[in-house]
């Protein structure tokens, strides 16, 4: 089958199905559960399909291009363009499996509303998909937009007790993030003379015009730069801008903080490595040591906040930001491996904290409480999800044999060029570690306060439902694959970034 | 090729049977542990065909695995004598501590679980014995930190055993941190992390100390060597037959073998560093073990201080030694664990030596294999591992006559406490309730026991070696023992020999008495004894560093994030859109009297810039 159909379809049927289930949302729940769980699981058999069958072309490295003209096109240069290049498929892939494990989750969440909760947690992963697989820099954001309105809504009618702050914070932090890169990219769409939004176009132009003085030496371009810099790093909950992430995180509903930790917050890094990067390659250099530095802000000092954190939902939320910093460091290394590792870390990354996520709010529901005092023994009341969450969090702080452990070592092997720096990132694999075991011993070692085995009796749930199982296991078997055996995804990730930048560091 | 293919199998019945009892025998206890056992067994076999049938040749296989960028990682083999000697005293030490293990287990919950996190560790060692490059040896390594942690952590309900396997984690982890550091170097330095390329480098090229020292940072925390000790006595804190796994063939052994795996990368300098600081830990260890009144943390000071003793060959140049002498040592200090171990429950979770005695009566074959397992480490001449720890011994003799003196002393130590041990804790009369009822362990608890005291007996004759293995270091002996007779000081050798572990076993037994309940030590010489118990203060450092200095950052920065960043940067922001809002929405004010202001202000600004 065309590919290109396919990834379009596999965009547009959540929508579809969000719609429906919004208008028949009298009709019995059995029929919206089905129909949420189709479109959830839609995308996931697409997006294997299009890794197996993926051969980018040899021009811009882009596969399963397809382009509507919505009537745009000759006016501003804005149309539909659908397609991957090898780093959007493996994020593509990411929001697929996460968005299946999510709506599993959702399907049998029993929330109030439940057909309005599964409608909108559709739209988000249409417009999760959508990110990833468009073209075109005016439908991305659409896309982009598509997936966050849906975030703050969810967060402020299901979230936890401060839902309404965090779901304000949240909406104020990334509405400015991506309004400020917003206004970066249209200040280049007035700089470039093709007048488009297309991806393709854009880099082609650069690659024609790189080596043009006025390019290089323009006042406009640096400013640019660093609009984009900043709006972006909000977005990646960069330090100092990242204290939206760990409160947003605690208060979100289950699948919201899935959707939203494992595969939105990976939108910033997705416009650095496609957009930014490749376009301002030689700019880059003079802010290297700020981002570095900034990488390492996250890393050791959240690692540090986390290592002091009391509360579960928290102290993962930190863990998350912690480990965005690996990321940002493997695109301030500047070399073709750290950005390579890069994609490989954001891709377990993912994975692993909407795993992390699912496994919290699971216990979160049996204990009544995220407070690490007033937990303990858990792995005797609750084997299989202590198990689940031990292998987790240890796949967190780098296990080989999971996702997460290539992308940190190769993201330090780019380092190796800074030694100290490289020193730095390393010392931070021992903080995460501590705070990591810090917590898996008093949430599931030692006895049991006599509240806790009071809830518990109440609540009479034991352990794992299947309807949790399912959606860990699926996203453990995708960690584990790549972690086993890595050039499933590497290949792809190596043609989509030396296609990216074959063009533009000669 | 029959070779490699075997290898494989093990390695992946190691693999199949992690699945087999972590997945589809959650319920069934008593079939994980049986299965775990014929698994064990069957790699003893495997190891036999394997050293038949291998002609001697080394083995180097390697397949591409992934790349990212022009970072290639691939996996692979590389089988020389050394990996078989490791291999082959892996699995004989494994396959006794399994078979042991099925009695210690016998009662106890989540055994599919323990035997899982043995047949990992079995596996991840197997890993660093047979990888042929650094990556994956650093793999194997993190795999088996998790393992340790998971083996030491399973009595979940037990604190102690909760901090230690922390401790043991992240202590193991700085150390793999420090060695993956050197790995990196190592790639940018020249090019390549596989074993074979590193050793066909160009010998003028010259050998970098601060890589070395990197590199041998695996060894510090993985063989517990200054600075990062901390971890070996605390691992105790688990089941005993994990205790016996670690202090051996596993953890320990790791870094030492790592270190025999690049041994071509370390200059004189760095073996310089290594040399001292293990000398420093062999003394420091047997003195401390001295004063310590647990019986399995006395056998586990004991080991630190037999590995200062391998560091100290290591130091000095001779890799074969070094491997020669853990391979011994693998032998009876396993038997000696898995002894104390059967102490241990005969007397009902009392790990106090204090509070045994007379088990001499109760558990007689405990205690001869205890006592075998005593010869074998004190290194009486003539009926043990003699040729092991004395060629050691007779090499720092010949090429550094401080260290010689350091490493006497240190055996000498050695039996003092090993003398004491026995003394209080066999002999004499019961000093608890638990003691005098204690009983002899069951049958499947006793044959690993025989089977290890057999093997500590028979593995100090190089000769008996098979050739395979003796090639490790037979060469290196034999250069020790003709160097020294050259000397003509193989008389002075002898007596030593025999002097130090009598005047040592003699002098405890008259100094502590028989089954005595205090320690003599404490009551006589106090200032001493509470010198050595402060264990130089470095567990206290430690601990000082991570509540008082760590965690009291951790809590500010904590404080400060959600204060001032959280708090007073976005609340502050917020007011002031506030403000903003509050203003603005005075223009759209439904007062009338509002717009004449708001004309009035506008006149007066149009005015202010047109004229100003």
């Amino acid at each position: 089958m065309d590919g290109a159909f396919l990834l379009f379809s596999s965009i547009v049927v959540p929508l579809f199905l969000g719609l429906c289930i919004l208008v028949f949302s009298k009709t019995r729940v059995v029929i919206q559960q089905s129909l949420a769980l189709l479109g959830f699981s839609f995308p996931l058999i697409v997006g294997i399909f299009l890794l197996w069958s993926f051969q980018p072309s040899a021009e811009n490295g882009y596969d399963y291009l397809w382009q509507v003209d919505l009537g745009l096109l000759t006016v501003v240069g804005v149309s539909l363009h659908l397609g991957l290049n090898g780093v959007g498929l493996v994020l593509y892939l990411l929001a697929a499996v996460v968005g299946l494990a999510s709506g599993i989750c959702a399907v049998w969440s029993r929330a109030n509303k439940l057909a309005w909760y599964l409608g909108l947690l559709l739209f988000m992963q249409s417009g999760l998909l959508g990110i990833f697989a468009s073209v075109d820099l005016y439908f991305l954001y659409f896309f982009h937009g598509l997936a966050l309105i849906p975030t703050f809504i969810m967060i402020g009618i299901w979230g936890g007790a401060g839902r309404k702050v965090a779901a304000m914070e949240m909406a104020v932090y990334l509405s400015v993030g991506s309004m400020l890169s917003l206004v970066g990219l249209i200040a280049l769409y007035f700089e470039i003379e093709v007048r488009s939004l297309d991806l393709i176009e854009i880099h082609r132009y650069f690659a024609e015009h790189y080596f043009i003085a006025e390019w290089r030496d323009s006042f406009l371009r640096d400013n640019l730069l660093a609009l984009l810099l900043f709006g972006l790093g909000i977005l990646i909950s960069l330090f100092p801008f990242h204290s939206w992430a760990p409160r947003g995180y605690a208060e979100a509903p289950c699948s919201v903080a899935m959707l939203h930790a494992g595969v939105y917050n990976k939108f910033g890094f997705y416009l650095l490595i496609q957009v930014v990067f490749p376009l301002f390659s030689d700019r880059m250099a003079d802010w290297q040591g700020v981002l570095m530095g900034l990488a390492l802000a996250n890393i050791i000092i959240i690692g540090l906040v986390a290592l002091a954190e009391r509360n579960l939902k928290w102290l993962v939320g930190y863990s998350s930001v912690m480990q965005m910093g690996y990321g940002l460091l493997g695109i301030a290394s500047m070399s073709v491996l750290g950005v390579s590792g890069t994609v490989l870390l954001l891709f377990g990354h993912g994975l692993l904290f909407a795993l992390l996520f699912l496994l919290a709010t699971a216990i979160h529901k049996r204990c009544e409480t995220m407070d690490f005092q007033s937990l303990g023994g858990l792995i005797g009341k609750m084997p299989i999800l202590s198990t689940f969450f031990i292998v987790a969090i240890f796949a967190s702080i780098g296990l080989p044999g999971f996702a997460n452990f290539w992308g940190e070592m190769a993201i330090f092997f780019a380092l190796g060029e800074y030694p100290w720096i490289l020193l730095l990132a390393v010392l931070g694999m021992i903080i995460s570690a501590t705070y990591c075991l810090r917590a898996v011993g008093a949430i599931f070692y030692g006895p049991t306060t006599q509240t806790l085995e009071a809830v518990l009796q109440r609540k009479k749930i034991v352990d794992m439902t299947l309807s949790e199982q399912a959606p860990a296991v699926i996203l453990l078997i995708f960690l584990f694959l790549v972690g086993v055996c890595p050039s499933l995804i590497s290949d792809p990730i190596n043609e989509g970034v030396s296609s990216l930048f074959s063009k533009l560091i000669r | 090729m029959q070779v490699l293919n075997l290898l494989l199998l093990a390695l992946f019945l190691l693999l199949g049977n992690i699945f087999l009892n972590a997945i589809l025998l959650k319920q069934k206890g008593e079939w994980a542990a049986w299965i775990s056992l014929g698994i064990s067994l069957s790699l003893i076999v495997i190891t036999v065909i394997i050293l038949v049938i291998w002609d001697g040749v080394p083995l180097n296989c390697s397949w591409h695995w992934f790349s990212l960028g022009d970072w290639e990682v691939s996996t692979g083999i590389y089988f020389n004598n050394t990996a078989a000697l490791m291999l082959s005293v892996l699995v004989l030490v494994v396959s006794c501590i399994h078979c042991f293990s099925l009695g210690y287990m016998r009662n106890k919950s989540f055994k599919s679980r323990y035997f899982a996190g043995l047949s990992l560790l079995t596996l991840s060692m197997a890993g660093i014995i047979l990888s042929d490059n650094l990556i994956m040896i650093f793999v194997f390594c993190e795999l088996v930190g998790f393992s340790s942690y998971v083996l030491i952590s399973h009595d979940w309900k037990n604190k102690s055993a909760n901090i230690a396997s922390k401790k043991v984690f992240i202590v193991n982890r700085l150390g793999d941190l420090g060695f993956l550091i050197g790995i990196i170097g190592c790639y940018y330095q020249f090019g390549t992390v596989n074993l074979m390329d590193l050793a066909n480098l160009d010998p003028a090229l010259e050998k970098s100390t601060n890589l070395a020292l990197l590199l041998a940072c695996g060894f510090v925390g993985k063989s517990a060597q200054f600075p990062l000790q901390v971890w070996l006595p605390h691992a105790t804190a688990g089941p005993t037959p994990v205790s016996a796994l670690i202090h051996t063939v596993t953890t320990v052994a790791a870094g030492v073998y790592l270190i025999v795996r690049v041994f071509f990368l370390f200059p004189p300098e760095a073996l310089q560093v290594i040399l001292w600081s293990c000398v420093g830990m062999s003394v420091y260890a047997s003195l401390v073990a001295l004063v310590e009144r647990d019986i399995k943390k006395i056998l586990s000071y004991s080991t630190l201080a037999q590995l200062g003793i391998i560091g100290v060959a290591l130091g000095l140049g001779f890799p074969g030694l070094a491997l020669f002498y853990i391979s011994c040592h693998a032998f009876f200090k396993a038997l000696l664990f898995l002894a104390s171990g059967s102490v241990i429950i005969a007397c009902d979770q009392e790990q106090d030596i204090f509070r045994m005695g007379r088990l001499r009566k109760k558990m007689p074959l405990t205690t001869a294999t205890f006592l075998v397992g005593l010869i074998g480490l004190c290194g009486v001449v003539f009926v043990s591992i003699h040729p092991s720890k004395g060629g050691i011994l007779q090499a720092s003799y010949l090429y550094d006559r401080t260290v010689f003196y350091f490493l006497l002393f240190s055996t000498f130590m050695t039996s003092v406490y090993m003398g004491r041990l026995f003394w209080i804790v066999f002999m004499g009369s019961a000093n608890s309730e638990k003691a005098s009822q204690a009983c002899e362990c069951s049958w499947i608890m006793r044959i690993p026991l025989v089977v290890l005291a057999l093997f500590s007996i028979a593995s100090g004759y190089s000769h008996w070696w098979p050739s395979s293995l003796s090639s490790v270091f037979g060469a290196e002996l034999d250069q020790v023992q003709q160097e020294i007779n050259s000397a003509q000081v193989t008389g002075i050798f002898l007596f030593l020999g025999i002097a130090l572990w009598v005047f040592a076993l003699v002098g405890t037994r008259y100094f502590y008495g028989l089954g005595v309940k205090e320690d003599k030590l404490e009551q006589k010489v106090g200032f001493l004894y509470r010198f050595l118990a402060n264990k130089l203060w470095i567990d206290s450092i430690y601990q000082f560093y991570v509540d008082r200095i760590q965690q009291r950052i951790a809590h500010i920065l904590n404080m400060l994030d959600l204060l001032l960043i959280g708090g007073f940067l976005v609340r502050g922001i917020a007011v002031i859109s506030c403000l903003l809002g509050m203003g603005i929405r005075l223009i759209h004010s439904v007062n009338r009297n509002y717009y004449v202001y708001w004309v009035l202000l506008s006149m007066v600004l149009l005015a202010f810039f047109t004229l100003g």
